[in-house]
């Protein structure tokens, strides 16, 4: 009895030897099916339908996926990755001091050395960009208040859209999707610090917000017929973060004056329900990868994140 | 991509290094549609999953290290684990056929299988009408392009374990498809 297994075991060993080295032949055309099978006259019977059934599994047409979801998910990756650094940053406010004096010392070490001033007007094809950077990361650390980094936010965006139509106008492709990205991204932190404020700090900073995503706007919409084909999907997604970003801080602007209209309201209203973007993103709320067919993201209590991890940061809590 | 790239990709991008991790999306994107698509049928749903394989990835990958299993191995047990996610969500769907479910009619004499061209969703249905872990060797082996030491990595098992799930895989898909042929 084991002897017959173990023969049974040594053949299927065999077989399978054979089957594995025939594939490999196959597949990278140095043999025929018919001349693989000539080698092995023994296991002919039981190697050729496998190398069959192989051959159809080879000869299916690649499925692929479209590179307008490619693109569409890359980009809600990328969006994805830039947030939670933000919030990381957040949480190391207890250590604020320390980096304000060390950011002191620094920039005074870059003043003294005049890199500052030359930086200024870095762009971010520049050897300075990543100083002029380094700069106003010092500016944030040294900025005492959520209104005082609020609007230094806005200053960068600004300045993001300013670089963004230089990198536009020297075709940087890779520069103009980065650029893009840190729009949206300097953006939605001033949002962010906004959120925090409130009486006329937030009244000035939201009528701010709401200039600067017209402008950005604006301008996305003009540079993109000028930018180079593989930055657009980049660009179209700034416009449409962008346009939500706008709507927002015009609808919480609105909301506070008319608070101010009538002072017995105690509580905000309810938002509006949000409407999908005119068939800019393809799926949800700008949350490209889940239809609504399928709607199996947050089932469970499970992977509500993950599965809205697209979703647009400048939305996600009233302001 | 070799070795030391990948590894390079892989450190930035758990340091959240937003273009290492798209570099990692643009090259591991196919493969997990493909994988996806084979497991469960739709171009819809192995959208909808791909894009959650990677979200998930992005989430895990700072936990992720080089001593445990190769980075496709971890990037496509993510992806197995939330294909299981979507059947047990998806109930209409009877997933698992056991091999000796699959055994074909009985035919008199040889029958020979024309390698004509099948379309993508037939060769699917065949597939999935295969146990799990011979679907995933099939998938792996002939439409993403892994090694057997690469799936071995993935399905936890030897790469002479891989062989006889190539082995009986193809077993079954050749009666399988003769099976389809002979009710043509």
């Amino acid at each position: 009895m084991n002897k017959d297994f173990d023969e049974k075991e040594l053949k299927d060993k065999k077989l399978e030897d054979a089957l594995e080295e025939c594939l490999d032949l196959v597949r990278t055309n140095k043999e025929t099916v018919q001349d693989c099978l000539s080698r092995y006259p023994n296991l002919r019977e039981k190697l050729e339908p496998l190398l069959r059934a192989a051959v159809i599994l080879q000869a299916t047409p690649s499925v692929e996926p479209s590179p307008e979801f490619r693109v569409r998910t890359r980009q809600a990756l990328i969006e994805k990755v830039s947030v939670p650094a933000a919030v990381a940053a957040r949480r190391l406010r207890p250590r604020r001091l320390l980096m304000q004096l060390v950011a002191a010392a620094l920039i005074f070490l870059l003043i003294v050395g005049g890199i500052a001033a030359a930086s200024t007007s870095a762009l971010p094809t520049s050897p300075l960009y990543p100083v002029k950077l380094g700069i106003e990361k010092v500016q944030l650390a040294l900025a005492t208040s959520d209104a005082a980094r609020a609007n230094l936010r806005i200053r960068f965006a600004e300045r993001r859209l300013d670089e963004l139509q230089e990198m536009v106008k020297l075709k940087e492709s890779r520069a103009i999707q980065r650029i893009a990205n840190a729009i949206n991204k300097e953006t939605g932190e001033a949002f962010e610090e906004t959120r925090n404020l409130s009486g006329t700090d937030k009244d000035v900073l939201l009528d701010k917000l709401v200039n600067l995503t017209e402008r950005q706007q604006a301008v996305l919409q003009r540079v993109y017929d000028k930018a180079p084909e593989e930055a657009k999907a980049a660009l179209l997604h700034a416009q449409e973060v962008s346009r939500r970003g706008h709507e927002r801080a015009a609808e919480a602007l609105r909301g506070i004056r008319e608070r101010k209209i009538k002072p017995e309201e105690k509580f905000p209203a309810k938002p509006p329900v949000k409407r999908s973007p005119p068939g800019q993103l393809k799926k949800g709320e700008g949350t490209p990868g889940k239809s609504s067919k399928s709607g199996h993201g947050s089932e469970n209590g499970r992977g509500t994140e993950n599965s809205q991890g697209s979703r647009n940061f400048l939305d996600q809590k009233p302001l | 991509m070799d070795e030391e790239k990948l590894r390079e990709l892989v450190e930035r991008a758990k340091n959240r290094d937003v273009e290492a991790f798209g570099s990692l999306y643009d090259f591991y994107v196919s493969g997990i549609y493909r994988y996806t698509y084979y497991r469960v049928g739709s171009k819809e749903d192995a959208e909808d999953l791909t894009e959650e394989v990677f979200l998930k990835a992005l989430e895990a990958i700072g936990r992720f290290t080089w001593r445990e299993v190769p980075f496709s191995a971890w990037l496509y047990r993510i992806a197995r684990n939330t294909v299981v996610d979507h059947f047990r969500r998806e109930t209409r769907r009877v997933q698992v056929v056991l091999e000796e479910d699959v055994m074909a009619p009985e035919t008199t004499g040889p029958v020979e299988l024309v390698a004509a061209k099948l379309s993508q969703e037939e060769v699917q249905r065949a597939i999935s009408r295969l146990t799990d872990d011979q679907q995933q060797v099939v998938i792996l082996k002939f439409f993403v392009g892994l090694s057997n030491s690469d799936i071995a990595n993935f399905i936890g098992k030897t790469e002479g374990a891989v062989k006889a799930l190539q082995h009986r895989a193809l077993e079954s898909l050749s009666k399988i498809l003769r099976g389809s042929q002979g009710d043509e």
